[in-house]
């Protein structure tokens, strides 16, 4: 068993996006993905439904069906397959350190999500290419095994995606069932059912609009059906809050006001499933409205809205980790945090900096690549959530002191896991790049200066915020027994005691 | 420690090795098919044949047919290839992420570029273009295009992955493309490799009158067939001798690790190889006198191609494993070996292949009774 805390970090060559931050690319192509892999799941079970409506006598159900089939192939098998494949190699530009722990403990579970993802993908063909040929009881096996294999391959890839966020006994025994089956699990799997549920009906909606062979009537009706369909979301607001119940403490505090960007994009997802919600089961089930095909778009484009929020708080509130308690979004482990401070994050990287000839002196080569090692995973330097923007304003002693109690300057940053050397480096080329790359700048070796840094950095401690509380707070000064003289206290040691043992 | 390739090495590295060489063969399978399609529909869209969808004989069947059949294989190819790319992540991980990395752009291009050949065949076999003989040449010619760019950047990330030495150099040029000799080999291995199995598939498919084929007109394709596949079985066989056993196997590696490469790959999986070829080739010809792919042809054309695929991909393993495998890899291996799972993703997959053999008996149980559309 390798141990986290004494392992060397493997070092990968880091990329950047230009004014981008990694985030966003990431983030923007999951929530495509997510959407796309929804509709496909939902529309299994939604085309179920109809089939089986159609064997009731319901032609114009039958009609929907070999129609919104099409655009599932056409769509979510074409893009929705081959974004899935993209998640992967774009999580690898992002952070191979999080992937690579996330295949390394779950292999054996995305082996058999991919069981479940081939079955889906052979019953969608057979139905897409026979179906017309089918009588109306092999159309319905088929269209059971597709549902089936779709909503399994969510069961199995949620309970990875989940376990991220509550690793829950995990941590402590390394079993991976209790990590599978974690705190978050099932309100999170019940939730993305329904949001695959609601975003069929909706397809569906738009679908028969682009149908001028049905009647007004059969096209209401449809409506009114598929609007049976996401009658389920009755039960999002209870799922919701058994999901923020089951989250951890710190956690929900960035959700319900701690973090506006996340309480903002928590209340677009609310937003807008409450107004699908409300026009879906009041206006087309209770009222038996019709809705064009206009309408039915711009409700779609709400739930690619509350995807959109809905996913990004699921991502953001994970924060300062990638893999809670047992990898920060910088690939560097709780427990190694104490060892890089004494050897540093920049030692044994093999990969020189680019334009390293640019900067004026040694020292900002230091600094740029501890930026590059502990920063360049969540910021730019002068772009989105750029170094030079958040900043600038403070003085150079606030800089220092701000990053050296990272953790307790902002609760979802990691703490600083390098040297004095390397802080002091990494503020001069913070501040350099603010100052518009001047062509020479003084080189910042103050041993007091230095001393300094160390001094806060032991009085931070290496415990992150999330469950922690500051040493200098009045409780952790009642407890002040457990607090060594590296500042590191008793959740410290805990949290390393829960994350040895390796690679679960 | 002197048992053949993998069975050298302990026991989780074997497992993962099998596993990953069993799941790229399912993927080479479906590859091929696209590679070969590929190909061939650039020839029929250069011979002027692809828009007579309408017409009878060998090659408007073999239009018809790649049409119709080319976007289920793309997507059987691509969820085929979840798998490897999963097991590839297990053994290698540190070389195969590197490279991702070191490429960046220029490797990640292959996504919006496979989306874009989905739609593209989707568009061919739509109705739209009936007709159209320049517009569907136009398509075909970037259908072909697009899937060799995406080979080629399969094996220039492979090549780059083994490469260690020029990493440091490759990041601090911001080079995304990694230029090497082996490459152009290692397509024409890929390629020459593939046409067989697209041959076998697509004559098998004929047969089973996938597109409307006529028995005449599948006698008369299974000739050209043939000469594809014996031509492309030889050619395949000097190619992997060639680039598996060669120092173009492993790029810019230095020379000691180009020695340990070579004496690794000098295995009997080289021999599987050929004699699969030989075997393979011996059913092509069987075929090519009995204008048929049935019967004893099949077997032996299926049988070989099987056995040098098996042979080929071991051998490529071996040289790879010679460049990257390290006692910490060993380490690593060892140690996500513990990983619980296996049990359920073992009963997932009898399930899955239960599943599959259903769907497939069900749809063909219908067909049977039901009439043609």
């Amino acid at each position: 068993m390798i141990d986290p805390g004494t392992s060397p970090l493997i070092p990968y060559p880091v990329n950047d996006f230009g004014p981008a931050m990694k985030g966003m690319i990431i983030g923007g192509l999951g929530i495509f993905h997510v959407f796309l892999a929804q509709f496909a799941i939902g529309g299994g079970m939604l085309m179920t439904y109809f089939q089986w409506l159609g064997m009731r006598g319901d032609t114009g159900a039958r009609r929907l069906l070999d129609s919104y089939f099409k655009y599932l192939v056409l769509v979510s098998f074409v893009t929705g397959a081959v974004t899935g494949v993209a998640m992967w190699l774009t999580s690898i530009q992002v952070s191979p350190g999080t992937i690579g722990r996330m295949v390394d403990v779950f292999h054996w579970v995305w082996a058999t999500e991919w069981i479940f993802f081939w079955v889906e993908v052979i019953a969608g063909y057979a139905f897409y290419r026979y179906a017309a040929r089918l009588d109306d009881r092999a159309r319905l096996a088929l269209l059971c095994v597709y549902s089936v294999a779709g909503w399994g391959s969510l069961f199995w890839i949620n309970g990875i995606l989940s376990w991220q966020l509550t690793p829950g006994e995990w941590v402590a025994t390394g079993d991976i069932w209790s990590g599978f089956f974690n705190a978050t699990f099932w309100p999170s799997l019940l939730y993305r059912t329904i949001a695959c549920m609601v975003i069929a009906g909706l397809v569906a909606a738009v679908i028969v609009n682009t149908m001028p062979e049905l009647s007004r009537e059969e096209r209401t009706r449809l409506i009114n059906r598929s609007a049976r369909f996401m009658l389920p979301m009755l039960a999002m607001p209870v799922l919701g809050l058994w999901f923020l119940a089951a989250m951890p403490a710190d956690s929900r505090e960035w959700v319900l006001g701690g973090s506006v960007a996340m309480m903002m994009f928590m209340q677009i997802a609310v937003g807008a499933s409450v107004l699908i919600g409300g026009y879906a089961i009041v206006g087309l089930w209770r009222q038996k409205l019709y809705i064009n095909g206009a309408t039915a778009t711009l409700l779609l484009a709400l739930a690619f809205g509350a995807t959109a929020g809905g996913e990004f708080v699921r991502e953001g509130v994970r924060k300062p980790f990638s893999i809670r308690e047992v990898l920060y979004s910088n690939s560097i482990t709780p427990a190694q945090v104490a060892r890089l401070r004494e050897v540093g994050c920049t030692t044994g990287d093999p990969f020189p900096l680019r334009d390293a000839d640019e900067l004026p002196n040694g020292q900002l080569v230091l600094g740029a690549l501890t930026y590059r090692a502990q920063c360049a995973v969540c910021h730019t330097v002068r772009g989105a959530n750029g170094l030079t923007h958040l900043m600038r304003a403070w003085s150079p002693e606030q800089q220092r002191m701000m990053v050296a109690q990272l953790q307790w300057t902002k609760g979802f940053m990691p703490p600083f896991a390098g040297t004095p050397e390397e802080l002091e480096a990494l503020i001069q080329y913070v501040r350099w790049e603010s100052a518009e790359r001047p062509a020479a700048w003084k080189e910042s070796r103050d041993p007091s200066v230095l001393a300094q840094i160390r001094g806060w950095l032991d009085r931070a401690g290496t415990a992150p915020a999330t469950g922690s509380t500051p040493p200098w707070s009045e409780v952790a000064g009642a407890e002040s027994a457990g607090v060594d003289a590296t500042g590191a206290g008793h959740a410290d040691t805990a949290l390393t005691h829960r994350s040895a043992g390796g690679i679960r | 420690m002197s048992a053949t390739f993998p069975f050298n090495l302990p026991a989780p590295t074997v497992w993962y090795v099998l596993l990953y060489v069993a799941t790229l063969l399912l993927h080479v399978a479906f590859m091929s098919y696209v590679l070969g399609g590929a190909l061939a529909l650039g020839v029929l869209a250069l011979r002027r044949r692809l828009h007579q969808i309408g017409g009878s004989g060998a090659l408007p069947a073999m239009a018809r047919l790649l049409k119709d059949w080319m976007p289920s294989a793309l997507s059987a190819a691509i969820t085929a290839g979840i798998a490897p790319l999963l097991f590839v992540q297990i053994l290698y991980q540190q070389e195969f992420y590197t490279a991702n990395l070191l490429s960046f752009h220029r490797w990640m291009a292959i996504l919006p570029v496979l989306i874009a050949v989905f739609y593209l065949l989707y568009l061919l076999k739509s109705r739209r273009l009936e007709g159209r003989a320049a517009a569907q040449g136009a398509v075909a010619a970037v259908v072909t295009a697009c899937v060799l760019f995406v080979a080629w950047s399969w094996i220039e990330n492979h090549l780059l992955s083994l490469d260690r030495a020029v990493w440091a150099r490759q990041y601090e040029t911001r080079a995304m493309i990694y230029a090497s000799p082996a490459i152009l080999p290692r397509l024409g291995f890929w390629i020459a490799g593939a046409l067989p199995v697209w041959a076998l598939l697509a004559g098998w498919q004929m047969r089973a009158g996938a597109a409307r084929t006529t028995a005449s007109e599948a006698r008369e394709a299974a000739g050209t067939l043939a000469v594809v596949g014996a031509v492309a079985t030889v050619a395949a066989a000097a190619a992997a001798w060639f680039v598996l056993r060669g120092p173009l196997a492993i790029g810019d590696a230095p020379p000691t690790t180009a020695e340990g490469a070579l004496d690794a790959a000098r295995g009997p999986w080289l021999a599987v190889a050929g004699v699969g070829a030989a075997v393979a080739l011996a059913g092509w010809l069987h075929a090519l006198r009995a204008r048929s792919l049935a019967g004893v042809a099949f077997a032996l054309t299926g049988a070989g191609t099987l056995a040098f695929w098996v042979g080929a991909l071991l051998a490529r393993e071996e040289v790879r494993w010679a460049v990257a495998g390290n006692p910490a890899s060993l380490e690593r291996h060892a140690e996500v070996g513990t990983s619980a799972g296996l049990v359920v993703f073992l009963v997932f997959t009898v399930i899955g292949v239960g599943a599959t053999v259903w769907i497939f008996r069900t749809v063909a149980r219908a067909l049977r009774h039901a009439p043609r559309a």
